[in-house]
């Protein structure tokens, strides 16, 4: 299947999503079969963050998080806080010029869910997997500050050769900033099909 | 999601239950993992009787709980086992039980030979009695033992049922937040005992050494993970109770 990213995965409740996003990151070994992803140039599996968001810091503030995932590679660490503070800095400029009633301010002094999840992402793009699934990347966020940190997520990801995929109930929060579809439909109690639609626009 | 043949959970009433639960987990409760009792001659019999046992339980729970949530728990019984048998097997080397024997009974008691056979029975009876235990804590839902409570009244064995309700909740929730975070984990660490990132460590042996400086990253993670998780449930908890009190 040739899907252009950013991709967006759909279904209803209990499909099997998440898992689907489980077997592309190798969470999950298929029983049988193989599945594999082929981008441009980059190997290995994919690289997910769950909706749950807050999970990955393991009781961490957003500050720590990045010292605690890189403390054994300071290479890739001081990478890391740059990745972070443009992406950041861009999503809130985002947000600020994009988003009516909304100012996000430029401070580090408190950590926000948007702070939580930039540092996830800048963790998962810094291992230059080939794909990067985000599940429920809305989640906690209203419809526009959320199309404004997607639309930065995918600008940085795409810039690094990495594609995206994301996995959302509300396709409609989505529209105009995904270039295909991927839905997911229980045909009986153990075949679930994926139907494909284009949307227009993007990259393969 | 239960993807389980058996459900436990369905079974009715409670004390059937728990009567089999008891019959299943009976060998644990009887287990020969003292000094006193592990000896030379008969220890690969009772370590293959063992082993033999840990993949019948595993079975048993797979059945009750689908093959996905049963190898969570085994991966989270594995973690626990293998600290067990690293610090236990450091702590032997070092002559930690030694000095400690000698400590509380003035000679050692066991020689270092029965310290290894108990270290490789503790390792076998954790992998089976972790997930066992969570097998149990989930085969009783706190809603349950919460309307009984409050169907019955405010007497003396149901307030001792309702902080046990509570103590029940509260262990569900932390199963509940291991697996989460075990999901993260390995999401975060495929190879889950080794970091992702560990450019650092190329080279000499004692920048390998730094693997010590992981282990306790990777602890204070976990403990402060759940900790903060089992806290953060606390209100859920509450309005759990609040909910099942107004119906």
């Amino acid at each position: 299947m040739e899907l252009r990213s950013p991709t967006l995965m759909t279904g209803r409740n209990g499909v099997g999503k998440t898992t689907f996003a489980k077997l592309l990151t190798a969470l999950i070994e298929p029983e049988n079969g193989a599945i594999g992803i082929v981008t441009g140039g980059l190997g290995g599996s994919a690289r997910l963050v769950l909706q749950d968001t807050v999970v990955h810091l393991f009781g961490h503030a957003i500050s720590g998080h990045l010292g605690r995932v890189f403390c054994f590679d300071r290479e890739l660490w001081k990478e890391a806080r740059k990745l972070y503070e443009s992406l950041l800095r861009g999503c809130r400029e985002k947000i600020n010029t994009e988003v009516p009633g909304v100012m996000v301010a430029d401070s580090n002094t408190s950590e926000s869910m948007l702070q939580c999840k930039v540092a996830i992402v800048v963790e998962r793009l810094l291992g230059s997997p080939p794909l990067l699934i985000l599940d429920e990347p809305g989640w906690c966020f209203s419809r526009a500050v959320g199309r404004a940190f997607l639309e930065s997520v995918v600008e940085a990801a795409h810039s690094r050769g990495i594609a995206v995929l994301i996995i959302s109930h509300q396709a409609g929060w989505w529209e105009g900033l995904v270039s295909d579809e991927l839905r997911l439909e229980q045909e009986d109690a153990r075949i679930v099909r994926l139907r494909h639609s284009s949307a227009g626009g993007g990259r393969t | 999601m239960n993807t389980g043949l058996l459900d436990l959970t369905a079974l009715k009433p409670w004390w059937l239950r728990l009567f089999i639960l008891a019959m299943f987990g009976h060998p644990l409760t009887t287990s020969p993992v003292l000094h006193a009792r592990l000896h030379q001659e008969h220890f690969f019999r009772a370590l293959a009787l063992w082993t033999g046992y840990t993949v019948f339980a595993w079975t048993f729970i797979a059945l009750c709980v689908g093959v996905k949530t049963v190898v969570d728990w085994v991966t989270l019984a594995s973690i626990s086992g293998l600290t067990v048998l690293v610090t236990g097997g450091a702590f032997r080397k070092l002559g930690v039980w030694d000095w400690l024997q000698k400590l509380i009974a003035g000679v050692p008691a066991t020689n270092p030979q029965q310290n290894l056979m108990d270290l490789i029975f503790r390792f076998i009876m954790i992998l089976a009695a972790t997930p066992f235990a969570l097998l149990i804590i989930n085969s009783f839902p706190a809603s349950d033992v919460m309307r009984w409570v409050s169907r019955r009244g405010a007497t003396r064995t149901t307030k001792a049922a309702l902080v046990g309700a509570i103590f029940l909740r509260m262990l569900q929730h932390v199963g509940e937040v291991v697996t989460r975070c075990m999901v993260a984990w390995r999401e975060e660490n495929p190879r889950i005992l080794v970091p992702r990132f560990s450019a650092d460590w190329a080279g000499s042996l004692i920048r390998k050494m730094a693997i010590l400086e992981w282990i306790k990253t990777a602890v204070m993670a976990w403990c402060g993970a759940i900790a903060m998780q089992s806290i953060a449930a606390v209100p859920r908890v509450v309005s759990d109770f609040r909910r099942v009190r107004h119906s």
